[in-house]
């Protein structure tokens, strides 16, 4: 592993995104992305007594499925985060994958930071790893809002949590020769602007992955220029909007090429979502779903992935505490 | 990145932020709210003038009816619905309270009856309770001071 520059390292090992698995509900399922995603479940309970279960049932399947269509690899480790208190979604998965587990947190750019950790476990020489990160609109509701029968209203800049989970297999042998490969990341600050309103994420989460994206160019020297694509988490397109505008301060202009996960996923318009979609899901299953496959026909060839995060409890919000934001980027190639 | 202060940035996602349609939202509260307190008035006028029930006990029972109503449709999941269209229109009037009751009720109950639903019944609730009691006590103090100033 090289270091370049503050906060970021590329690896000298060929490390492949061998395979991956997306499970959503029937509120993604019904949304643009539909055709993309692996499997879905038109009932979100997914027949089990509650939504926490629910939860764990599609993180399972997600990494079940994506273990039994590559029979072949026995993954060294998973890693892998939610938005659950104790990451419960994550370790009862482990505990029915007979796998070497470390759990990992940090809110919706769960995925990042355990796509980041997995490729540096495989440059240090383990055979393979199994990442997922996963949430549920229903869970997520009662952790830190209401109850779903509450009859209150939201802003128009609030989000929608994804209900689903996404995998992935990181690998140093190309079973499948899709030949995606993660070629580096940038490890992301927490940055705190002062944003205290909770509904407004995509404000708390803006300065974090801005910040990110100015490291991770200066770190290897290239401008947006270098990619195809610069694919954030969970900003919606009013955070995007303001990712845009932070980076023009910086002499970075990425508008032609930025997507955000959270304003792809859902008919914004139609699905009566606020402003997009949240949460650890939404950026694994749109990757692992949507990104990954035109990865593997070559639709692109280089993307920046910077999943979004916003550090907060319901405890530090109430307690009138801003919301940190934390992202962290990893740079997918296919040659 | 550059530096931008807490300030300078509070400025900028104020200005991007997707704008609230305040006007249009308190219409439709206005309405919903409106008819809510029409169908209690005619609740209370059947009690009144068909049942022939007094009007002290008439306004309890239209109180217990509107409760009760609001309680079946959160229950059947229709309440939600009709709050994110209304918002303070449905929030307000008395089933506002009962929805705000049983939505924590209904949500908890996968952790039992002793530290769900009990446990949690009156935390939307809660609030409103312990308010409504302190105005209640202010309100009986300056009419006891009134009393006995007055007479």
């Amino acid at each position: 592993m090289i270091k370049n520059g503050n906060q970021s390292f590329n690896f000298e090992k060929k490390i492949y995104i061998a395979d991956t698995y997306s499970v959503v509900g029937p509120k993604e399922n019904s949304g643009p992305l539909s055709s993309y995603f692996h499997k879905y479940f038109s009932d979100d309970l997914c027949g089990k007594t509650s939504y926490e279960n629910a939860e764990q049932f599609m993180c399972t399947t997600a990494a079940e499925e994506l273990l039994m269509k590559n029979n072949t690899i026995k993954p060294d480790i998973y890693i892998g985060g939610d938005l659950l208190n104790q990451i419960i979604t994550t370790s009862f998965t482990a505990r029915k994958l007979n796998v070497p587990y470390w759990g990992i947190y940090s809110a919706c750019s769960s995925f990042g930071e355990a796509a980041s950790v997995a490729s540096m476990c495989v440059e240090a020489g383990m055979k393979s790893a199994v990442i997922t990160a996963s949430s549920h609109f229903s869970t997520a509701e009662r952790q830190y809002r209401a109850p779903l029968e509450l009859g209150n209203q939201r802003p128009a800049w609030a989000q929608w949590t994804v209900t689903g989970a996404g995998a992935a297999l990181i690998s140093d042998t190309d079973v499948n020769k899709n030949g995606v490969m993660i070629k580096g990341i940038t490890i992301g600050k927490v940055v705190d602007l002062g944003v205290t309103d909770t509904d407004n994420m995509s404000a708390a989460m803006v300065p974090a992955a801005a910040d990110c994206i100015v490291a991770h160019f200066e770190d290897n020297s290239i401008d947006e220029s270098y990619y195809d694509f610069i694919i954030t988490g969970d900003l919606t397109s009013y955070g995007g909007e303001l990712l845009c505008s932070l980076l023009e301060q910086n002499n970075i202009k990425i508008k032609s090429k930025h997507l955000d996960c959270g304003a792809l996923i859902f008919d914004t318009k139609n699905q009566h979502v606020y402003s997009g979609g949240s949460g650890c899901a939404c950026f694994s299953t749109v990757f692992s779903g949507y990104f990954y496959q035109l990865l593997c026909k070559k639709a692109i060839k280089r993307v920046l992935c910077i999943p979004t995060g916003a550090l907060l409890s319901p405890t530090s919000s109430q307690q009138g505490e801003s919301i940190p934001g934390v992202a962290h980027a990893f740079r997918a190639e296919v040659e | 990145m550059k530096k931008i202060s807490n300030q300078e940035y509070k400025q900028l996602y104020e200005q991007k932020k997707p704008k609230e349609k305040i006007f249009l939202n308190c219409v439709k509260a206005f309405v919903v709210g409106g008819i809510i307190c029409m169908i209690g008035q005619g609740i209370n006028d059947i009690l009144v003038k068909v049942m022939d029930i007094s009007k002290e006990n008439a306004a309890s029972y239209t109180s217990i009816i509107l409760v009760f109503i609001a309680a079946l449709l959160t229950g059947l999941g229709v309440y939600d619905e009709i709050g994110k269209f209304a918002g303070a229109g449905s929030i307000v009037p008395i089933t506002g309270f009962a929805n705000s009751v049983i939505s924590p009720a209904m949500e908890f109950k996968k952790e039992g009856m002793i530290f769900g639903t009990s446990a949690k019944i009156f935390t939307l609730a809660g609030p409103v309770i312990v308010f409504g009691l302190l105005s209640t006590w202010i309100c009986s103090f300056i009419y006891y001071l009134y009393r006995v100033i007055a007479l």
